[in-house]
C-alpha cells in the first residue's frame, strides 16, 4: 500500500515538530524513516497510525484519505486498517500470548475458528508456536518483540508501522532480528514503515530510506545511493563518517578525473566518477575510499596518525594531513604519532555543493 | 490516547461536573455562605455570634491544643518505630511493622471506648489494679492529657508508615557518604537521615494534626465528663439545638476548615525548596543498623506500644462485654446474646453495609473517571476538575458534613432524611482516595498500551472496556476495599446526617455510649472493630496474593 504525504503539519504547543513536510513511501517495500532523536520521525509515524492529529496537510494510504485538513477528515486509529509495533512493543499484561494476538482479529469480529487458525499462523511466523497459553509478562524482551510482531501482522493489514522496534534489544539480537523483520517482509509483501536513529540499521534493513532532519524531509532514495550520493553535508555525515575535501579545480582524463585541493595536492578520482557541476564544491570521501601505506607512494601526500581505534576487521585512524584531519582505514596496527602515506588514488568520490554550514 | 474536542466528551464533562458540584464544590460554598450571609447580604452576625463567645474560644483552643499534643505523641512514638522497623535489625522486625499498622483501622470512637475502660478515674481497669496495689490512681483519661495520649496512640501509625517508606527509599549510599567524611553514627542518623527524611516527618504531622482536629469520637467520649469540649464536639452540639443553629455551625466548620488550610501552607512552607528525591529507582538493599545490646529495649519499646494500642483495648472490651455488671467479676454470655439478638443490631448494621457498599462503589466509579480524565485526556480543564475532587478531603468530616447538610435542606429532593445523604456526603468527601489510587495505577498503564489498542482495531470505548479497565482493576479495587472500610465506622459525618430510616451502626454504638450501657457499648465496640480489621486485613491478603502483580509492559 502506498502511504502519500502532503504539506503536512504538526506543532506541539509552539515547536513545529513537522513542518510542511511531503513524501511517499513506495507500496510493498520496507521504508525507514531515518534521524536524530526529535527530528519528527516518531510524529509523523504515529500521524499515519492516526495517533497525533496533524494541523495541516494531507495523508493517503493507497488511494484513500485518512486525514485531510479540508474538508476535514480524520479516520480513527481503529479504522485505518494498520498494523503497528510500538517502541515499548506494548504487549497487553493481563492477556496471555494467544489472546494478545487474537485481539486485532476480534475487533475485525472474525469468526473463532478462523481466528484460532491465524493466531496460531502468526505465532509460527515469529517463532512463537509453542508459547500459545503463556501470559504476556513471562516471556523476554525478544520474545515480547516477536508477539508485538505477531499482532501487527495477524490482520494482514497492507502497512505496518515499527517505532524504533529494535531499539530495546542487545546487539546480537538485533541482528537476528533485522534479518527475520526483512524475511517477513518479502513473504508477506506488505508496506513496511520503520522509524530509527540508527544509521547502521537503516542501511542494512531499508529498501529506501527518507533521512528527516527537524520536521523535513532531507534526502529520500535507496540506501547505497543515500551513502555514497548524499545532496549534503548533513545527510553524508549521519549516515557514517566521510571528509569533506574542498576542490578548487578538475580536469577529465584517460585515468578519470584529477582533482586540484588546496596545497597543490591532486586527487585522482576513478574512470566513472561523474564530474561536479558548476560552483564552489567539496568532494565526499568515506574512510575505505582512501588508500594509506606505511612507505611513501608515488602521488600523494603525507600524514600523521593523531588517533586509532581497533574496529575488530580493521583499523579506523584519524591521520592530521596538509588537506587537514581525514579519517581512513587501515589493516596495521598503528599508534598516534607514526607517519603514514596518503594516496592520490581515491576509490568512490560523490561531489557537493560547499555551503556554509 | 488522548481524545478530541468532541459532543460526546463535552457531554461526558457536563454529567461529571454535574455530579462534582453538589457533591463537593457546593458543601463548601454553602459553609461560606451560611457563615457570612444573612438574607443574602454580607453579615458577620454568625460569625460575631461565634466570636463573642468565650466558650468558643475555650473550643478552638482546646482543638488545637489537643491536636498538637496528639500529634507530638504520633511522632515521638511514631518515628523511632519507624526507624526500627526500616532501618534496624530488629527481630520479628516484618510482623511486628503489620501489626503496628492495625491501630489505623480501630475506629477512633472504638479506641476512645476501650481506653475509657482502661484509664477512666474510678472505674478504669489500670486504676482498679493501681488501688489493690496501693498505689494512689493517677491515670485518668478524662484530661486533656488523657485525649492527647489516646489520639497519639492512634495515630502514630500514620508517622510510622510514611516515615518507614521514607527511610526505605533512601540510598544508603547517602548515609556511607556521610560516614566516609567522618561522622560518627550518631552524627550520620542525626545529621544526615533524620535531616533526609525531615520532609516525610513534617508531611505526616500535618496529616495527624489535620486528621486531629477534625476526629470526633475520640474527644467526645474522653471530654465530655470534664465538659473539655472541641470544636467537632461543639459542632454536634449545635446540630441537636431545636432548631439547629446552622449559623454557628458553619462558622464552626469555617474553624476547622482554616486550621486545616493552615496545616497545609505551612507544610508548604516548610517544603518549599527542599525537594529531597533521593529515589533513583535502582534497586538497593537498605543497610540494616545491628542493634546489639540495645535490641531488648527496642523490642520492649514496640510491644509496649502494640499492647497499649492493640492488645489491651481488644481485651478490655472483650472482658467488658462479656461481664455483667461493671467489673463485677462475673461474666456471662448475657449481653452478647441481646446484641445478636436485637433487631437494632442487625438493622443498624445492614444499613451500614449497603450504605457503605454503594457510597464505596460510587466514589471508585468517580475517581475512575477523574483520574482517567486527569491522566489520558486532554480536555481543557482536567487539572481543574481534579483539583476539585481532590479539595474536600482536606476539609474535616464533620465540617464538610456541615456543608452537605446546608445544600440538601434547601434542595426538595428526597435526600435529605434518607441514606441518600449519607452516601453523598461519603462519597463526596472520599472519592480523593479513588483518584489517587486510580491514577497511581493508570500512570504505570504506559500509553502504548491502550494505543495498541486502537490500532488492534478496538474503538475508544472497546479499549477502554478491554484494556484500560482490567489493567487499573488493583487500583480500583484496592480504593473501593480502603473507602469501604473508612465508611462502616464513619462517625463524625453521619452523626450530622443520619435519621432514624439511615441509622447506621457506628450511631447506635454512640447512642449506647450516650445512654451509658458499659457492657453493651464494649460489644457493640468491639463487632466495629472485628469489621474495620478484617476488612483492613481482607485487602491485605488480597493485595499480597499477587494481585496487582504486573499491570506494567516492559
Amino acid at each position: 500500500m502506498r502511504v502519500s504525504i502532503r504539506g503536512l503539519r504538526k506543532s506541539f504547543d509552539a515547536t513545529h515538530v513537522i513542518e510542511s513536510l511531503s513524501m511517499e513511501f513506495t507500496e510493498d517495500r520496507i521504508s525507514v524513516l531515518l534521524g536524530a532523536s526529535g527530528c519528527g520521525k516518531t510524529t509523523l509515524l504515529r500521524c499515519i497510525a492516526g495517533l497525533e492529529t496533524p494541523d495541516g496537510g494531507d495523508i493517503h494510504l493507497g488511494e484513500r484519505a485518512v486525514f485531510r485538513a479540508d474538508p476535514p477528515l480524520d479516520l480513527p486509529p481503529e479504522q485505518r486498517d494498520i498494523g503497528m509495533v510500538f517502541q515499548s512493543y506494548a504487549v497487553w499484561p493481563h492477556l496471555t500470548v494467544f489472546e494478545n494476538v487474537a485481539v486485532p482479529l476480534q475487533a475485525r469480529r472474525v469468526d473463532r475458528a478462523t481466528t484460532a487458525k491465524r493466531v496460531s499462523t502468526a505465532l509460527e511466523a515469529v517463532g512463537l508456536g509453542a508459547f500459545a497459553d503463556r501470559s504476556a509478562t513471562k516471556l523476554s524482551g525478544g520474545q515480547q518483540q516477536r508477539l508485538a510482531l505477531a499482532r501487527c501482522i495477524v490482520a494482514q493489514s497492507r502497512l505496518i508501522l515499527l517505532d524504533e522496534p529494535l531499539s530495546n534489544l542487545d546487539a546480537g539480537l538485533r541482528v537476528q532480528m533485522r534479518s527475520e523483520l526483512r524475511a517477513l517482509q518479502r513473504s508477506l509483501g506488505m508496506t513496511m514503515i520503520l522509524v530509527t536513529h540508527d544509521q547502521e540499521e537503516a542501511l542494512s534493513l531499508a529498501d529506501e530510506v527518507h533521512l528527516l532532519d527537524h520536521g523535513r524531509l532531507v534526502q529520500s532514495g535507496a540506501p547505497r545511493d543515500l551513502y555514497h550520493r548524499p545532496q549534503s553535508r548533513f545527510c553524508a555525515a549521519f549516515l557514517g563518517n566521510a571528509d569533506f575535501i574542498p576542490v578548487r579545480g578538475w580536469k577529465a582524463d584517460a585515468d578519470g578525473l584529477a582533482l586540484e585541493c588546496d596545497h597543490q595536492i591532486t586527487l585522482r578520482a576513478p574512470i566513472g566518477t561523474a564530474p561536479p557541476t558548476d560552483g564552489k564544491f567539496l568532494a565526499v570521501i568515506r574512510p575505505e575510499a582512501w588508500s594509506v601505506s606505511a612507505r611513501h607512494s608515488g602521488d600523494g601526500f603525507p600524514g600523521t596518525v593523531i588517533e586509532s581505534s581497533f574496529l575488530g576487521g580493521r583499523t579506523q585512524i584519524r591521520l592530521d594531513s596538509k588537506l587537514g584531519q581525514i579519517t581512513a582505514l587501515a589493516d596495521a596496527e598503528l599508534s598516534p604519532g607514526d607517519a603514514l602515506w596518503v594516496r592520490a588514488w581515491l576509490g568512490q568520490v560523490h561531489f557537493i555543493a560547499d555551503m556554509p554550514t | 490516547m488522548r481524545s478530541r474536542f468532541s459532543w460526546r466528551s463535552t457531554l461526558g464533562i457536563g454529567g461529571l461536573l454535574l455530579l462534582i458540584m453538589p457533591l463537593m464544590v457546593i458543601p463548601l460554598g454553602l459553609i461560606l455562605a451560611q457563615a457570612f450571609l444573612v438574607d443574602g447580604k454580607l453579615s458577620f452576625g454568625n460569625v460575631t455570634q461565634v466570636m463573642g463567645s468565650l466558650s468558643y474560644w475555650g473550643s478552638l483552643a482546646n482543638t488545637v491544643m489537643i491536636s498538637l499534643g496528639a500529634t507530638a505523641v504520633a511522632s515521638v512514638l511514631g518515628v523511632p518505630l519507624a526507624w526500627l522497623f526500616a532501618r534496624s535489625d530488629l527481630a520479628g522486625r516484618v510482623w511486628l511493622e503489620r501489626l503496628a499498622e492495625l491501630p489505623m483501622f480501630i475506629p477512633p470512637f472504638v479506641g476512645a471506648v476501650a481506653w475509657t475502660l482502661l484509664g477512666a478515674p474510678r472505674i478504669g481497669i489500670a486504676n482498679l489494679i493501681l488501688r489493690k496495689l496501693g498505689v494512689p490512681e493517677f491515670i485518668d483519661v478524662y484530661t486533656m492529657r488523657g485525649m492527647i495520649w489516646v489520639m497519639g496512640l492512634y495515630l502514630a501509625p500514620y508517622v510510622i508508615m510514611i516515615v518507614a517508606s521514607a527511610l526505605r527509599s533512601l540510598d544508603p549510599s547517602l548515609e556511607e557518604a556521610g560516614q566516609m567524611s567522618g561522622l560518627t553514627r550518631i552524627g550520620t542518623a542525626r545529621r544526615i537521615t533524620l535531616a533526609l527524611v525531615r520532609p516525610a516527618i513534617s508531611s505526616s504531622a500535618v496529616l495527624c494534626f489535620s486528621i486531629s482536629i477534625g476526629l470526633f469520637g475520640t474527644p467526645v467520649v474522653l471530654g465530655w465528663t470534664r465538659q473539655i469540649l472541641v470544636v467537632t464536639a461543639r459542632i454536634w452540639m449545635s446540630s441537636q439545638a431545636v432548631p439547629p443553629d446552622f449559623g454557628v455551625m458553619a462558622v464552626l466548620a469555617v474553624y476547622l476548615m482554616t486550621l486545616s488550610a493552615l496545616s497545609l501552607w505551612l507544610q508548604q512552607r516548610l517544603l518549599r525548596g527542599r525537594s529531597y528525591t533521593t529515589v533513583t529507582g535502582k534497586g538497593f538493599r537498605a543497610r540494616r543498623l545491628k542493634l546489639g545490646r540495645l535490641g531488648a529495649p527496642a523490642l520492649a519499646l514496640v510491644i509496649v506500644y502494640l499492647i497499649l494500642s492493640v492488645a489491651a483495648p481488644i481485651a478490655v472490651l472483650a472482658a467488658a462485654a462479656l461481664s455483667t455488671y461493671t467489673w463485677s467479676g462475673v461474666f456471662s454470655l448475657k449481653t452478647a446474646q441481646e446484641i445478636l439478638d436485637s433487631d437494632d443490631t442487625w438493622y443498624t448494621l445492614r444499613n451500614s453495609v449497603w450504605i457503605s457498599v454503594v457510597a464505596a462503589t460510587l466514589a471508585s466509579m468517580l475517581g475512575l473517571a477523574v483520574a482517567w480524565l486527569r491522566q489520558r485526556s486532554k480536555i481543557r480543564g482536567r487539572a481543574l476538575i481534579e483539583a476539585l475532587v481532590l479539595l474536600p478531603v482536606s476539609v474535616p468530616g464533620i465540617a464538610f458534613g456541615v456543608g452537605v447538610m446546608l445544600v440538601w435542606i434547601k434542595v426538595p429532593l428526597p435526600v435529605y432524611g434518607t441514606a441518600l445523604i449519607l452516601i453523598f456526603a461519603l462519597a463526596g468527601r472520599f472519592s480523593a482516595y479513588s483518584v489517587r489510587a486510580v491514577s497511581a495505577n493508570l500512570m504505570q498503564v504506559h500509553p502504548e498500551l491502550e494505543e495498541a489498542g486502537r490500532i488492534a482495531g478496538l474503538g475508544r470505548f472497546a479499549t477502554f472496556r478491554r484494556i484500560t479497565l482490567p489493567l487499573v482493576m488493583p487500583g480500583i479495587i484496592a480504593g473501593w476495599v480502603l473507602l469501604f472500610s473508612f465508611f462502616i465506622t464513619e462517625l463524625s459525618m453521619v452523626i450530622l446526617l443520619y435519621t432514624t430510616e439511615s441509622r447506621t451502626f457506628s450511631v447506635l454504638s454512640f447512642e449506647t455510649w450516650n445512654t451509658g450501657f458499659f457492657s453493651e457499648l464494649a460489644a457493640l465496640s468491639l463487632i466495629q472493630l472485628a469489621i474495620g480489621m478484617s476488612v483492613a486485613l481482607g485487602a491485605r491478603v488480597l493485595m499480597r496474593s499477587g494481585f496487582n502483580a504486573e499491570t506494567s509492559s516492559t
